[in-house]
């Protein structure tokens, strides 16, 4: 008990809570938007020619996830600017 | 040239060869699990690497100002110091290499430099709370957060991708960890490179060559940049195929799962003012998406060294501090010190380096990425 408190003594646990959340969400994040585009890609490129529709919404769906993907590197390389 | 110019000399050359070994060192962290899964030949992965750690210290100089800030009593650091702290963070990364142990080069600098401060000054020199909340508290929690969060990671991949075809599947995983490699390349090259930096910059000032406010000068920048980018394109091949294929043989979905979400947490954490040792984060993130798939898949065994390593990093480059501080005293406080100990430190390290050549080189396979 008494480690745990010395602990929370020198570390802003709010801080450490917030970095916990934020880096799981972002590393999730970025782990479910790369397979959806690969996945978008693969489906789009199974259905091409007979089912041109569903190509178009995995088509959407690849870029969508391109999008997130692409996002999350602007915002690691501007992490990295402002330090 | 008096006696300061030559420790000044000679701590500039420490540094120097430090931000190689730790670019040496840590290449694993970016280029293993990009060999491993086979997303880029060996050569060509290094090269990239080498590259975008260069780039990636001239990104920023923001922290290229102190060493060991809130650890040690900064009023108290001498260019003697900074020398013997320098030595026993080489000596560690030279250490952990031969046995192809991961483990971090900031604290082993951090470690080198707290055993100096306790040689030269004793514990009223180290501030405790700061080495608490800003080395050994993140230390434990890096590994275990990647873990975290590349074990769930590759299940959500396996989810998303697990009825498709193998093929592009892995192609697709393979461009990806390109992708999460370089960024990881990159931020490497930003936030280790600037210790070198700050290192030759304190000794500039400490020196009286630079103002207490002066910026870090260009020619610092370029050659921390060179020193980091040619140890990283060397490559600490021993380090890479532990990372790489003897914690957990890996899959692409598990390598980008693994590095993607190691560079993720390492940003995240490093927007909100808490820097993780990229080796803890990557090796934890490594054993995540290996124990997520199979809790067997992991070889428990190497993970335990793994972290032994980590465990006595500060305490054994501490140690080495200490003593080569307390050698260069023996000779007083001019540059005679530094010197002897800099010259038996190259003796060594040469006596290291072509044993090691003399000794059956490692087995690769093309499949676990050939040594070039």
């Amino acid at each position: 008990m008494s480690a745990l408190a010395g602990a929370t003594k020198v570390v802003d646990v709010g801080q450490l809570a917030q970095v916990i959340y934020v880096a799981l969400i972002a590393g999730l994040a970025v782990s479910l938007a790369f397979s959806l585009v690969i996945r978008g890609a693969v489906r789009a490129g199974e259905h091409r020619r007979t089912r041109p529709l569903l190509a178009a919404v995995h088509a959407l769906l690849a870029s969508a996830g391109l999008l997130v993907v692409a996002g999350a590197i602007v915002f690691g390389i501007s992490v990295m600017l402002s330090k | 040239m008096d006696g300061a110019d030559v420790i000044l000399a000679i701590v500039v050359a420490t540094a120097l060869a430090f931000d190689f070994t730790n670019g040496f060192h840590d290449t694993a962290n970016v280029v293993a699990t990009t060999i491993s899964t086979r997303a880029l030949p060996p050569r060509v992965a290094v090269t990239l690497a080498a590259i975008l750690n260069f780039v990636g210290a001239f990104l920023s100089l923001a922290v290229a100002a102190t060493i060991a800030k809130d650890i040690v009593d900064q009023q108290l650091v001498t260019t003697t110091i900074v020398f013997a702290g320098l030595v026993g963070a080489i000596v560690w990364n030279l250490a952990t290499w031969y046995f192809g142990l991961p483990s971090s080069s900031s604290h082993a600098l951090v470690g080198g430099v707290v055993g100096a401060m306790l040689a030269a000054h004793g514990t009223a020199a180290i501030h405790f709370d700061g080495l608490a909340g800003k080395v050994l508290i993140p230390a434990v929690i890096a590994p275990i957060l990647a873990f975290a969060v590349a074990g769930i990671g590759i299940l959500v991949c396996y989810r998303i991708v697990g009825r498709l075809a193998p093929g592009p599947v892995s192609r697709g995983y393979r461009l990806g960890q390109v992708l999460s490699g370089g960024m990881l390349a990159l931020a490497h090259g930003t936030n280790d490179a600037q210790k070198t930096m700050g290192v030759i910059t304190l000794a500039l000032i400490a020196n009286g060559n630079l103002g207490p406010d002066a910026a870090v000068p260009t020619w610092v920048v370029v050659s921390a940049a060179t020193a980091i980018a040619l140890g990283t394109y060397l490559g600490g091949w021993r380090i890479i195929k532990t990372m790489g294929s003897r914690i957990i043989k890996m899959d692409p979905a598990q390598g980008f799962s693994a590095q993607g979400s190691g560079a993720a947490v390492i940003l995240a954490a490093t927007h909100f003012g808490y820097p993780l040792s990229t080796t803890h984060t990557i090796s934890g993130a490594v054993m995540g998406a290996g124990a997520a798939k199979r809790l067997s898949a992991v070889r428990w065994g190497v993970a335990g060294n793994i972290v032994t390593a980590w465990v006595l990093t500060l305490p054994a480059a501490a140690l080495v501090g200490g003593v080569v501080y307390g050698v260069t005293h023996l000779f007083g406080d001019g540059a005679a010190g530094p010197v002897i100990v800099a010259a038996a430190g190259i003796a060594f390290t040469a006596y290291l380096f072509v044993r090691r050549l003399q000794q059956p080189a490692i087995t690769t396979t093309t499949a676990e990425g050939a040594r070039p």
